[in-house]
Parts: C-alpha cells; structure tokens; sequence
C-alpha cells in the first residue's frame, strides 16, 4: 500500500504552484486563504508491494489487454514515449550533497524578460477549449515521466492496478467488459482524487524503486542480454538525508520534475515555489525522500499536466 | 413515443392549434405559410391539424425562405445565420457570438491571438501519439523556424498515426459505440455463447481508418483483416500465434468462420454494416431490423432518426409488413423514413443459434409479395436489388452521400477537439467536408487539415 507522506494542504500548494503556467492561459483567480493546517508527522515510507502479487484480474480493454493480439507496430514498439533528463546533475544517492555540474537554466543568466508579465495584465484564451488528458494519454506519460513499465506504476491494495479501478474516473471506458461505449464527458467529482490517487501512487512507487537501487554496488557484468542496470530517477537527491547544503542539486531536480512531465523549464518563479516544500509544515527541512515523492506529485498532478 | 404507448387520436377540442407548441420562429414559419399576421388570439384560421398540414407540406419551402433573414427570438442574428451555425432560431438563449480578441500584456507561455504552432504541436502528439513531446522535441520545434515548425509538426502527425496507440488504441474507443461490444456472446464468451467476433469489426474499422485508405470502405468493404493486418476474405484463417484462444477456433474452411458459419459472398457484403456482428448486435430476432438501418444511419452517416434527423419520408410509407402499427401518425413521421431504409436489412439473419447468425438470405422475409409492396429507398434514391445485393447498393448510396462526409469530418474533429461540435466549428465542419472528396476520402489526410485549422491550433 502506498504510503501517504505529503499531507493534504501541501499537495494543494504544490498543485497550485506547479499549475502557474496554466492559470496564465485560463486566468483562474487565486484559491483564497485557507484556515491553518494541522501540522502532520512525517510517515515512514513503506516497502512498495510486488508488483505482480495477488490474483490476476481481467483488465478492462481500455487498458488495451482484451484477448484480440493488436496488429505490430513496426518502428514504433514504444509508441514513441522518450524520457528527457537535464543536462548534468549529480546522482544524489550516495546520502551526500556534492555541488552537481550544472548547465540549466538556473545558471547566472538573467531570467527572459518575458518572465516578468503580471498574470494580471496578460492576455488570456478568449476561448479556454482545453482537453482533458484521459486514462490512457495520463498512463503513457507517466510511464515516460518516470521511466516504469505501466502496470507497475500504482497498485491499490497492492495488487489492483489503479489504471483500471480507476478508469472511468480518469476519463477512460471500458467497452468490452463494462458495455461502456462512451467516456464521461466531463471529469466528474472524484476524478481529481483517481488523479491525485494515480500520480501519488505511480511517484510513491518510483521513489521506492529508487531507494532499492544501490548507487554504490560493484558494477557485475551480467551478460550481454542483462541490459543496462538500473538507474534512479530521483537522482540528483540523496533521498536518504536531508537537502542542507543541495545546491543546486535541489534546484536540478526541480527541472528535472518539469522536464519529464511538463517537458520545459520551470520559472524562477515557480522554482521559489516548489522549493517551500523543503520544508514541512511546523518548518522541519524533510528528507530527500519526502522532497522527491512531494514535487513528483506536485508536477505531475499540476492542471498543466491534466490538461492540453 | 409510438414505442411507449398507443399514440392518442387528434382531437380539436383538446388541442385547437399546434401553434401553442411553436417557438417564435416556428409562429414566423406558420405565419409565412399563411401570409396571414398571427396573433394569440387569432387562431381561428388553423382549426384543423389536417387543414394546417396539407398547407404547411406545400408552402413550406417558400414559408422558410420568406423568414431567412427575420431573427425570430430578437438575439441579434438571422433565422439563416442560426440554423447554419446550428443555433434554435426560436430561442433567444441559443445564439452564437464570436469570442472578442484577448486584451493586454503580451502572453509568453501561449500566442493567444490566432495559431500557436507550439501549442498544436503538443497537441498532435497527446491527441494521436497519446503522449506529449519529449523535452527534446519540444525545444527543437521552439528553435525551428515558422515553416521548419510546419514540417515538424506534420511530421509528427506522420509519426503518431502509425503508432499502435492509435490504430490499436484510440481509434478502437471511436468505435465502440459503432460497433458496441458485448463480453458476454462475443468471441471469448464466458458462457459459453459465443454469437460473433467483434474484434474482425474492430480490426476492420481500423484498417480503413489508416494507411492513407479509402474511409467509404467502413460501408463498402468486401473484405476482413486478420492479425497481422492483412487483407483476406476470411479473418478467422489465420489465428494469431500465441493466442491460446484463437489457435483454439476451429476453422472449417475457408468460406466459413470460426464457428462454422458461412461468410457473406462479395455482393452481399457492406463494409463495417453487414458483419456478423452488426447483425447480431442488431438485428437480433427481428424479422423488419429498423434498429439495424437505425444503427448504420447513427454510426456512420450521423444522424440518429431516433433524434428526429436524417427524416426524408418516402411516399407511401411506411406500409408495416410485420404489422408493428407503425402507420399511426405519430410513429409514421419517422417510421415513413425509417422502414425504407431498413428492408435491405431484412435478408439478413439475425442472431440464429442453428449456425446461420448475419447470413445473407434471400429468401428472409416471410411476407408475401415483399419487394413489390414496399419502398425500398435511402436519400431518395430507390433500392432495386437489395434481394440479390444485400445492404451493398444501399450502402453504395450511402457511402457517397454528404452525409457520410459530414459524420466522417464530425468524426475526427470531434475526436481532435474531444467536445461537441458547436457553432465555432460551423464552419470549420463545412469547409472539411468539401476537401474530403479531393483527398479520396483518406482520413489521414482529413487529420493533416484538421491540425491547421484555427480551432486546433489557437489555445
């Protein structure tokens, strides 16, 4: 079962920072102040579940697992799906915060003065015709974004795959199994929560993958079929310590996040804004750990990301 | 309503005038048909529903002219700007007004004043890859210049309709409603009642929808696909290896499907609308299969008569040859169209559990003197060889209609736009339709000009 550890209020923040570039086009007014939050603990991240325990359920066709063998795709087994990283960064796994070398956009070079247009005075769609991004178009790129296969991205309980309990939430139908022949038109009142659900579940599921991966094993030569081993994606973080003195590694991954989801560079702006996630609610400085699963989920939740 | 209950007798006493159900345009449509101001309470010329249809038949098309450029609901724009936008000319609430140019400081993140070729390019590649860019592709289409950008995007259109997520994938959720599945009697039945294959309807509609193919083929094809994505006359010859269920199948020749049916000869066959399937799903114990006709009308020229579209009443019709009571008035207005449209349907068997389920029969159905006694007729051209040919000529008919264009176009821009077509695509809709007999009918080509058009493309 996934864990939990970013509280309710700091996932709306996050969502609402990493949402930034989409409320220029939509011009959505600013939530109003809520009440304080409770401060929460931190839990303790647990063990991710096996991916492939349990029964093994009949997915729905949606998730494209209906008996009929589809036709091959020659040239295209991936459908295309490429993973970008930033340039340079630091693999932050050893538990230490070496300065990464690092070429980005957080460099000494004066932000584009474009960057500076207030919300407030910008001009904004006349039409606002965005498209919700539905159960399939949101399972390819978080399997892109965080580099695993698609039935390992969530499970609930463990052995549910979360694509398809969640499916008609997420916008997607299930005409084979369900004799469900359209999708919901428009997002009902639980899918932000499948959203939350998938992203938070497919983020949790790639942190513990991370933190199972050695930085510091011998390289053993398994073969020429073995394939490359495995690399984290949370790598320009050591997860397993807090972030004094991660510069800029923090400010790498932050990048990083909106380069695998939002495929671009964050503003200075939003960078500020992510980065008060340092920090837990009783003004704690949280682990890597917690930094990468909250900004994971905070990116890749963002209406930008839900939205095309 | 004819479906519900005994449609009530008119009766003048109850209801004077239908004019009490009219809008204001429909009060402006009567008034023209009469050339008689109508007021509330001068109803005394319309004393009769017999009286008010004989004129309203006859005058009507000059009555609709007359008021073209009136605007009954006072909205500010003509009866004829309305109903070409799709608008209720009678209802002051439905109107269209163009969105006013965005004001202000310049956006950096989208162009908002007209087409934003980063915006589409995202766009193509989450529509019809079903995923966005990789950052890569993103910056070096930023860096492009307006025409390399032109190319690149076109490119990756190219690019995304050749992958499996849309020839397996998105294009297969276009057609679940056209071909509407069933778990439980389809191939893989789990009890055992396995009445047709939808999945050879499936990888058919798919073939046609790709491949720079003719899209009429959906009504007119005479063949399957198998697997592998080939063309053959029997898609059951080939199961595809690995695929326990398939190698399962027994194939009994090559005539015949997987549970020993025979296939449709050529002449009986119409694409996507005389699959086993299609009959099935359909026509099931029906010996006068309206749902059938209703359904091919609905999913492939989009007009659903249950709606009250497409009605183009033939005359004499209907005659209910299986005694339904469809000539009452109130079912006859849209059975009067429906029935011709569905006798063609008749010489195929429905769902038949001696083996013969979506056989073409020519000898169907059992009223004397059928073909002689109805009007067998689609767009107003008369079917005269549905007994030998099946549903083919009337789907020949069909398949080059403007209809079949509009629901195609419809179709792919609803899909691309992923909401219902509004008056903003009024005329987007119409301008597609005139280039998709230029393009051959390829829905690949119809995609590479839906991409460029302003609605996909301005945020």
């Amino acid at each position: 079962m996934t864990s939990t550890s970013s509280s309710i209020w700091v996932r709306r923040l996050a969502v609402c920072v990493a949402s930034l570039p989409l409320a220029l086009l939509l011009a959505c007014p600013p939530s109003p102040p809520g009440p304080e939050p409770e401060p929460t603990p931190t839990p303790t991240p647990e063990p991710s579940a096996p991916v492939d325990s349990g029964e093994p359920e009949p997915e729905p066709s949606d998730a494209g697992n209906e008996p009929e063998p589809e036709p091959t795709d020659a040239g295209n087994d991936d459908d295309g799906g490429v993973v970008v990283t930033p340039d340079g960064g630091v693999d932050g796994g050893s538990g230490g915060c070496v300065p990464p070398v690092f070429d980005g956009p957080f460099s000494d070079a004066p932000e584009p003065a474009l960057d500076e247009v207030p919300a407030e005075t910008m001009m904004t769609s006349a039409r606002g015709h965005l498209v919700w991004k539905r159960a399939r178009q949101l399972r390819n790129e978080l399997t892109d974004a965080l580099e695993l296969p698609d039935d390992e991205l969530c499970k609930e309980l463990g052995t549910k795959n979360c694509y398809s309990v969640h499916l008609v939430a997420l916008g997607g139908n299930d005409p084979i199994y369900d004799a469900m022949y359209e999708p919901v038109a428009q997002p009902s009142v639980v899918t932000p929560n499948a959203i939350d659900r998938f992203v938070l579940g497919a983020c949790e599921t790639r942190l513990q993958a991370d933190l199972a991966i050695d930085p510091d094993a011998p390289i053993v030569d398994a073969g020429p079929d073995a394939g490359a081993p495995p690399e984290r994606v949370f790598k320009h973080l050591p997860l397993d310590a807090n972030l004094a003195g991660c510069e800029p590694g923090i400010d790498v991954h932050i990048t990083d996040m909106y380069r695998r989801f939002l495929r671009r560079d964050p503003t200075s702006a939003e960078v500020a804004k992510v980065r008060e996630l340092l920090t837990d609610v009783a003004g704690n400085p949280v682990t890597g750990a917690d930094f990468a699963l909250t900004t994971c989920f905070a990116v890749g939740s963002s209406v930008e990301n839900i939205f095309y | 309503m004819c479906h519900e209950r005994e449609p009530e007798p008119y009766d003048p006493a109850v209801n004077p005038s239908p004019l009490i159900f009219l809008n204001s345009y429909g009060i402006d449509v009567v008034v023209a048909l009469y050339d008689t101001p109508y007021t509330s309470g001068d109803r005394s010329t319309l004393q009769t529903r017999e009286a008010w249809m004989t004129t309203f038949e006859t005058h009507l098309p000059a009555a609709l002219a007359a008021v073209e450029g009136d605007d009954s609901d006072g909205d500010g724009q003509s009866n004829l700007e309305e109903i070409e936008l799709g608008t209720i000319p009678g209802d002051a609430l439905s109107h269209f007004t163009a969105p006013a140019d965005p004001t202000g400081d310049i956006n950096p993140d989208y162009d908002v004043t007209g087409y934003d070729a980063r915006f589409a390019f995202r766009r193509v590649a989450t529509t019809y890859c079903g995923r966005a860019p990789s950052y890569d592709e993103v910056q070096a289409f930023a860096d492009a210049d307006a025409q390399a950008q032109q190319t690149l995007l076109h490119a990756k259109l190219d690019e995304c309709t050749d992958t499996n997520y849309w020839k397996s994938y998105a294009l297969r959720r276009l057609a679940d409603n056209r071909i509407r599945p069933i778990q439980a009697v389809g191939k893989y039945s789990t009890i055992g009642v396995a009445l047709g294959d939808y999945y050879a309807d499936y990888r058919l509609f798919s073939y046609v929808m790709t491949g720079d193919r003719d899209a009429r083929d959906l009504l007119l094809a005479d063949y399957f696909i198998d697997h592998e994505d080939n063309v053959v006359d029997n898609p059951y010859e080939n199961p595809a290896p690995g695929n326990a269920a398939s190698e399962r199948q027994h194939v009994p020749g090559p005539d015949r499907d997987a549970d020993g049916v025979a296939l449709n000869d050529d002449h009986a066959r119409a694409g996507m609308i005389t699959t086993r399937w299609f009959m099935v799903a359909n026509t099931m114990f029906s010996e006068l299969p309206r749902t059938s006709a209703a359904q091919a009308m609905r999913a492939y020229l989009g007009e659903d008569i249950g709606m009250s579209e497409g009605l183009r009443p033939s005359l004499g019709e209907p005659i209910d040859p299986d005694g339904k009571g469809v000539t009452e008035e109130a079912c006859a207005r849209c059975h009067s169209t429906l029935d011709p449209l569905a006798y063609a349907f008749t010489y195929y068997e429905g769902i038949d559990f001696g083996g013969t389920s979506g056989e073409f029969n020519a000898d169907r159905p059992p009223w004397p003197d059928f073909e002689t006694n109805v009007v067998m007729e689609i767009y107003g051209q008369p079917i005269t060889d549905a007994a030998t040919r099946g549903v083919r000529s009337w789907a020949e008919v069909a398949a080059n209609s403007d209809a079949f264009k509009r629901n195609l176009v419809e179709m792919m821009l609803g899909q691309a736009l992923r909401r219902e077509l509004g008056p903003e695509e009024a005329v987007v809709v119409k301008n597609l339709m005139s280039t998709v007999e230029d393009d051959a009918y390829n829905v690949n080509a119809l995609l590479h000009r839906i991409v460029d058009t302003d609605v996909f493309g301005r945020p």
